[in-house]
């Protein structure tokens, strides 16, 4: 069974949203509780919505970082979606809620992958993040430690639009 | 007639892998930031290629003081 480390955003209706990242269940505790902020620092500069709580079945106290007040124009039905293959060739995606459009390269669904702060997101995605003594390196959530090794495509997901 | 002056996309990448220094790392923003102010925006879009391609790694660290270092270098 794999563990993961979930992140509860909320736009500025106070509408709400959990995205997760899972690990192979061998990774060592202490090394996925340091992980919570770390990738909480990867995720935040990517979003406006404010963040509700985090953690891996544990809550995380991450307000002095980054608290629960959302920018006015966040809306968690504004996504961007992340496909990656693991390393046997399955396909798994991410969608991050209140995505921070700024991020998307003008005239285009595409997230720009070049900017600074999108491009440490997917080499976390990819490669994974040093931290706590260990590397947290994210996989599928497919019930087995299948490494994610590649972002495919980034793009932009947004939700039902109301009329 | 005016020649087309735009860089081909092997230019443009070979452009972004001179800027990694050939020893050593260079984190990811100072990379990407050297190459907008010295006129080569066009060549930051070539990293995931050049990761691809084997010719740059990355490493991501949780710092102590909760900021998080990019950081890329020629691969071995």
């Amino acid at each position: 069974m794999a563990v993961a480390i979930y992140f509860t955003v909320q736009d500025s209706d106070a509408d709400k949203s959990t995205f997760e990242f899972w690990f192979p269940s061998a990774t060592a505790m202490a090394v996925i509780t340091a992980g919570v902020p770390a990738i909480a620092a990867l995720v935040n500069p990517l979003l406006n919505g404010g963040l509700v709580n985090a953690g891996f079945k544990v809550e995380v106290d991450l307000s002095g970082t980054w608290g629960p007040i959302a920018a006015l124009i966040s809306d968690v039905q504004e996504k961007a979606e992340f496909s990656m293959r693991t390393l046997n060739g399955f396909l798994t995606r991410l969608n991050l809620p209140t995505f921070d459009e700024n991020f998307f390269t003008v005239g285009t669904g595409q997230v720009d992958t070049a900017d600074p702060d999108v491009a440490a997101f997917i080499d976390f995605l990819e490669d994974g993040i040093t931290v706590g003594g260990g590397l947290l390196a994210p996989s599928s959530p497919r019930g087995a430690t299948e490494d994610v090794v590649t972002v495919e495509k980034a793009i932009e997901n947004w939700g039902k639009r109301r009329r | 007639m005016a020649e087309n002056s735009r860089p081909s996309k092997e230019a443009l990448m070979q452009t972004a892998l001179d800027a990694v220094p050939e020893t050593g790392e260079i984190s990811y923003r100072e990379w990407y930031e050297g190459l907008v102010q010295s006129g080569n925006h066009a060549a930051v879009g070539f990293y995931r290629e050049l990761k691809s391609r084997g010719l740059v790694s990355s490493a991501v660290v949780a710092n102590p003081d909760g900021t998080i270092s990019h950081k890329i270098g020629r691969a071995r």
